[in-house]
């Protein structure tokens, strides 16, 4: 009978002490995110971080916690450290204010860090509180699948592109106009390079996109071989100079039509990375001007 | 000063510990009203952060100190400081603009004898060296004679311009004239070399092979040559004021 009113007297005696030791942390808590927030103010962002670091955010309130995670991702992804921001801006509760915004840019964070097809499963996770963020959505959708390359996927999240909202207007069309070049390119044929500079050096550069590499290489190989053919003319074939020239447009000739074979592949990675550097910025542009 | 700055990196005081003395001289930053009691904080944050050779981290610090509205002495503190953090950062101009400032708003007689000796570093790193030589006398006149005799033989800027002129028109003379003789006369024989192998091949019959090859590595070394030529000037005029500078610091600063 002793026994059971005991545990309830001690918890009624324990609770407000627990009570208000939460409450001092939560205060410590919350004049160290002031700590944090004026130093990352001034661009002193490895200090607001260090200072962060010694906050235990799963001992704080939840709401705090949710605060904390979300001020230490800010901060981690203006450092570029994307990794970092993911991982906290994963862990913000679904019912913080800010919850959205969290995982919208803990979705682009990915993005950044590479992480495509963690980044898909994270957009569907995202909430959609109404029509607006909906359209945000199908925009980083829209990115997603551009940097997937998966046309069709974009054409189906093109669709809900309002064109009309301060902030979403410009991206969605310059997204657009990215899916139309990445319509538009075409990949250009190795072999087809190697044989037009066998044939005429320079040409295949020149078919892959490279106007000056191509006359380049057409004037340093033409000119080689032009010395060698006037040097066996005139000196015969096993005079010095034929060798030596005849040697050195061979070997330029060679790296000529090697070069040619590769530009193809080197166009097509550089047309990519132009692309997703620029899609990768109309996302951004979209989430500041969203989430000012 | 300057001393007193660059030693800190010589302290036995692990980085750690820095780390976390900043910190917390950043927290008492962040909590202070007082405008002393904030750049008090700052100065003793960026000393953390000089400790740590984090130079222009510890001068980036230091700006944030409200200096307009501390009392005369920490303001000067602060602004020598600033300073001489620049001057260790490289950033030349940058300290002299800030004593001029120190100057400006508290009185030219604030200006002490390290701060004529942090003046006349910087001017000697931006070769102004009349104004270098005024404030070396103005710290040390017991060291004028010898200040006089070094000043005597500063450098004399070269003029990059100059040796690309001579460079265009007598190939390997823009490179004897910044100091490389060697390389001058290796350009000059490489170009009349190619000259030389066109004009033959031109006058034996093979006047395909004599317009290439010369024309190419005439291009090559002679458009090259000026450009190494002027690069050359330009490098033996930073290296000539630094040797400067190296003989000056022993007659300005403190032993």
């Amino acid at each position: 009978m002793v026994k059971r009113w005991l545990l309830p007297l001690l918890l009624a005696c324990l609770w407000p002490t627990a009570l208000r030791a939460q409450s001092a942390l939560d205060q410590q808590a919350r004049a160290e995110m002031d700590f944090a927030l004026r130093l990352a103010a001034n661009d002193w962002r490895e200090e607001a971080l260090q200072a962060l670091a010694a906050l235990p955010a799963d001992a704080l309130e939840p709401r705090l916690a949710d605060s904390l995670r979300h001020l230490r991702a800010q901060i981690h992804f203006r450092e570029a450290d994307f990794a970092a921001a993911w991982d906290d801006w994963s862990r913000v509760g679904p019912t913080a204010p800010f919850a959205f915004e969290a995982r919208a840019y803990g979705a682009f964070a990915l993005l950044m860090d590479g992480r495509i097809d963690l980044a898909d499963s994270a957009l569907s996770a995202c909430p959609t509180p109404d029509s607006l963020a909906a359209e945000l959505l199908a925009v980083l959708r829209a990115g997603h699948a551009l940097l997937a390359r998966d046309p069709d996927g974009f054409a189906r999240q093109a669709e809900r592109f309002g064109l009309r909202h301060h902030a979403l207007a410009r991206p969605e069309r310059e997204l657009l106009l990215l899916a139309q070049a990445a319509a538009d390119f075409r990949p250009r044929s190795p072999m087809l390079a190697a044989g037009l500079s066998a044939l005429v050096p320079g040409l295949g550069k020149i078919y892959a996109g490279r106007l000056g590499e191509g006359l380049s290489a057409a004037l340093t190989v033409s000119a080689l071989g032009l010395m060698a053919l006037e040097n066996h003319r005139k000196a015969g074939p096993w005079n010095w100079k034929t060798l030596g020239f005849g040697g050195a447009f061979a070997v330029f000739h060679l790296g000529n039509v090697l070069g040619s074979f590769h530009l193809p592949d080197a166009r097509h990675e550089d047309f990519w990375h132009e692309q997703d550097d620029a899609t990768l910025g109309e996302l951004h542009h979209a989430l500041r001007l969203f989430f000012p | 000063m300057l001393f007193a700055c660059s030693s800190l990196e010589a302290t036995a005081q692990p980085a750690d510990s820095l780390l976390a003395a900043k910190l917390d001289h950043l927290r008492h930053w962040h909590q202070a009203d007082a405008p002393e009691d904030q750049a008090r904080a700052l100065l003793a944050a960026s000393e953390a952060a000089a400790g740590l050779g984090q130079w222009a981290h510890a001068q980036e610090l230091l700006e944030a100190a409200p200096w307009p509205f501390c009392p005369e002495p920490l303001a000067r503190d602060l602004l020598r400081r600033q300073a001489a953090l620049s001057y260790l950062s490289g950033e030349f101009a940058l300290c002299l603009a800030l004593q001029e400032r120190m100057s400006m708003h508290l009185g030219d007689s604030v200006l002490q004898v390290p701060d004529l000796e942090l003046a006349s570093l910087a001017l000697a790193q931006l070769q102004r060296w009349d104004e270098a030589h005024a404030h070396a006398r103005a710290a040390h006149p017991e060291n004028a004679p010898a200040l006089d005799s070094l000043f005597a033989r500063a450098p004399k800027a070269l003029d990059p311009e100059k040796a690309r002129k001579l460079a265009t028109f007598l190939p390997g003379f823009g490179h004897a004239y910044a100091g490389e003789w060697g390389e001058g006369m290796l350009n000059l024989g490489l170009n009349f070399a190619a000259l030389g192998f066109g004009l033959w091949q031109g006058l034996t019959g093979f006047p395909a092979t004599g317009y290439l090859v010369g024309a190419g590595l005439l291009q090559k070394f002679y458009m090259g040559g000026i450009r190494r030529a002027t690069f050359l000037a330009q490098r033996e005029n930073h290296l000539r004021a630094q040797g400067f500078v190296e003989q000056l610091k022993p007659l300005v600063l403190p032993p």
